[in-house]
């Protein structure tokens, strides 16, 4: 899947799967129907998505680096769970959830000039 | 999370492998980021990440996006300068490829040295040696760019390790063919002889048909149907083409020097030093022979070629070249070409198929004068002049087949002058280092040319488009703005240069003055702190006796931290010594940023942030 940012909305762009159910197979691989979600965060300066456990198969996590509000530089991670239209005339739904983290230690405030995320392999980490 | 040494602003990424990325950041330097992994950490439930690793590996254009290749090589794509293939190493990287980028195109100017002749303007046309001279890049990748037309140079073939060439001739080693497959070439105290066969492959000949191979040669070629004339500086002999055998030979008496030598199918001219030629048949027997006093000494000698009766000599004084009748050597006529320049090199050749042939003259300062010739009044009328360099020319002969011939012109800005729709057109060719050329038609390399550089010797084909050549000459500063005095055979730039010392971003204006042909910087000049520039303009202004004297202007702006926008500005006039170098002749203040300047009779006009000044 594919997003986009604008501020304070995801847009989310599915690329169409093989689905057992669908009896259309002509749009295979091409774009679907962009899903707009709104986020509480309006200044993204960077997003990565992370690198997950394959075979854990979880929803895939989003980290979006942001100011907030009082012009604080915050690092969030969002999970993104998605679930495909039930018919072909409709988009689908799309959820990021906060993800809470306890066992990962993460700064609350990060410096100032933070420019971008670069998602890291196995362990989960990221830089400015 | 330990701090960096030095502050930067990042501005790409990319990854290599799980554990290195490369980052590169605004003042064009390149990082690779290791990432320390214990995995026996992991169990006991601690992060693995250890710690990390920045170090610079080097720089590269200012990066807008990098993409890693494979086995190490990484694309750097910039926007303001050129993008570049790099590889890189544990420690190091060097560039392997660069693709040249013109753009941003911040300013320009049209030099046209071509049609600057004390005549005026005479040709309508652009006379070939026009070029656009951008001011591109931003910053560290800022550079002048020259941009010109012209036609383009394809090697085929190189023999190299050839060094310090000064002469080449091509012969045919079978009598009566027109094919040349032997290349003989001068060197300052030696000849050396290649032969070629029909598919390409070059050979050393050690013994090549009685020719002196201990000496250079200052000419060589085929001569009547099956001689082939040699001629050094003290000898000169025609051996016959097909047996190898000196027939006939002639040696320079009473120690003298041959200085210069040309010759055509039934004569051969050869000059002693500047001060006697004398005149041969082609079985060297003298025909005539006559002296020039030390007043009168000759700079260049020339026979008309496939074997007319008249030669051409150029003398050092007064800049006159006289015809003369080759079998007495008598003065046919007498033309002054220039005032104040010196004939070196002469050619008369056909360059448009029905019409009369034309006498081209190169100048010791570099310009070139064309004659038309009626070849039986011996009439000339004048031609064209063009400028194509600072040193003399040279010519040589090319035949394009069917009697008509091209010119290739070598001096640091090679032309080659062909005829095209019955105009002479001048046009550029990119081959910066050529030294010495001739035609090399040969049955491997049809309509082929040897040139020699200062380090080898190639083949090339001299392709029939003309295409677009872009020279760069890194400034590393940005050229903001360009201005160009024909005058003074300089161009100005207003550049900005950004540095960062001791983490702190440090921004300079200069003004840089540049020379028009050789493209290297001459002078600068520079400006306050905080102090812009924002425009640049050449004129004549008053150098205060009453007598117009050209200057160049350059109009800032004083940066400012506050949003006021009324900034101070200031106009600081300069002039252009004697050596080339800036000196200030006047500053003034203003009011607001100085963005724009123009002239209006005799005054400048400066055009600030809300207001337009005339200053006196």
């Amino acid at each position: 899947m594919t997003l986009e940012l604008f501020e304070g909305i995801v847009t989310v762009i599915p690329i169409i799967q093989r689905h057992k159910k669908r009896k259309i197979d002509g749009d295979f691989g091409n774009l679907g129907e962009p899903i707009p979600v709104r986020i509480d965060e309006f200044f993204v300066r960077s997003s990565a998505f992370l690198h997950g456990d394959l075979q854990l198969r979880e929803d895939p996590k989003l980290a979006l680096l942001y100011e907030d509000t009082q012009s604080n530089v915050r690092l969030k991670i969002r999970s993104l769970m998605y679930s495909p239209a039930a018919s072909s005339s409709e988009s689908g739904n799309v959820s990021l959830e906060e993800v809470k983290d306890d066992t990962r230690q993460m700064p609350d405030e990060l410096e100032l000039g933070a420019s971008h995320l670069i998602p890291l392999e196995f362990p989960i980490g990221k830089r400015h | 999370m330990t701090p960096l040494e030095e502050a930067t602003i990042f501005v790409a990424w990319e990854r290599i492998d799980s554990q290195r990325h490369v980052l590169a950041d605004e003042y064009g330097r390149l990082y690779l980021l290791m990432v320390e992994v214990n995995r026996d950490n992991i169990a006991q439930g601690h992060d693995m990440i250890q710690g990390w690793n920045l170090d610079i590996l080097g720089e590269t254009s200012r990066a807008s996006i990098l993409v890693y290749l494979d086995a190490g090589l990484i694309f750097v794509g910039s926007h303001q300068g050129d993008s570049q293939v790099i590889r890189i190493t544990e420690k190091s990287m060097e560039v392997v490829q660069t693709f040249p980028n013109i753009a941003p195109i911040l300013d320009f100017t049209i030099m046209d040295m071509g049609n600057r002749s004390g005549e005026g303007q005479i040709n309508e046309y652009s006379s070939g040696q026009a070029r656009i001279v951008t001011g591109s890049g931003a910053f560290n990748d800022g550079s002048l760019r020259s941009v010109r037309s012209g036609v383009a140079l394809e090697d085929v073939g190189v023999l190299g390790e050839l060094e310090h060439i000064t002469n080449l001739f091509d012969l045919s080693s079978t009598p009566s063919s027109r094919e040349a497959d032997t290349l003989l070439v001068a060197f300052i105290n030696e000849s050396r002889v290649f032969k070629f066969s029909v598919d390409g492959e070059v050979e050393e000949i050690d013994d090549y048909k009685g020719i002196i191979l201990s000496e250079t040669t200052l000419l060589a070629q085929n001569i009547s149907a099956d001689g082939l004339l040699q001629v050094t500086t003290t000898t000169a002999q025609v051996i016959d083409n097909e047996s190898g055998m000196v027939q006939y030979t002639w040696s320079v008496p009473n120690r003298q020097t041959i200085s210069a030598v040309s010759a055509n199918d039934r004569f051969i001219l050869v000059s002693l030093g500047g001060m006697t030629i004398i005149a041969f048949d082609v079985n060297l027997e003298i025909l005539a022979e006559r002296s020039f006093g030390t007043e009168s000494q000759l700079s260049c000698v020339s026979t008309s070629p496939r074997g007319g009766d008249i030669g051409f000599v150029g003398f050092w004084k007064d800049s006159n070249v006289s015809i003369l009748d080759l079998k007495t050597l008598r003065t046919i006529r007498t033309i002054t070409i220039a005032d104040d320049s010196v004939p070196r090199s002469l050619i008369l050749t056909q360059i448009f198929k029905d019409e009369l042939p034309i006498l081209f003259v190169a100048l010791a300062d570099g310009r070139v004068v064309t004659y038309n010739i009626d070849t039986t009044t011996h009439e000339l009328s004048s031609g064209t002049s063009i400028t194509l360099g600072t040193q003399e020319p040279s010519f040589t002969e090319l035949p394009q087949g069917d009697g008509v011939y091209n010119v290739f012109v070598s001096c640091e800005h090679p032309s080659l002058i062909y005829g095209s729709e019955g105009r002479l057109v001048y046009s550029a060719v990119t081959a910066e280092k050529a030294t010495s050329v001739c035609s090399f038609d040969s049955r491997a390399y049809p309509g082929a040319v040897a040139i020699a550089t200062p380090s080898d010797l190639r083949i090339s084909v001299i392709d029939n488009e003309r295409t677009t050549h872009v020279q760069p000459l890194a400034i590393k500063e940005t050229v903001r703005r360009i201005a160009y005095s024909p005058t003074l055979k300089a161009f100005g730039m207003g550049t900005i240069k950004r540095s960062l010392i001791r983490g702190v971003e440090v921004i300079k204006s200069h003004f840089k003055l540049a020379d028009e042909i050789l493209f290297k910087e001459l002078d600068t000049y520079e400006l306050n702190e905080d102090e812009l520039v924002e425009s640049v303009m050449r004129c004549e202004l008053d150098d205060g006796t009453g007598i117009l004297a050209e200057r160049f202007v350059v109009g800032t702006a004083y940066l400012s931290d506050d949003e006021d926008v009324n900034v101070r500005g200031r106009i600081v006039v300069l002039e252009v010594t004697e050596d080339r170098k800036l000196k200030p002749v006047t500053k003034m203040a203003l009011k607001g940023g100085c963005r724009c300047l123009a002239m209006l009779d005799g005054n400048i006009v400066a055009a600030l942030i809300k207001t337009v000044r005339i200053v006196f």
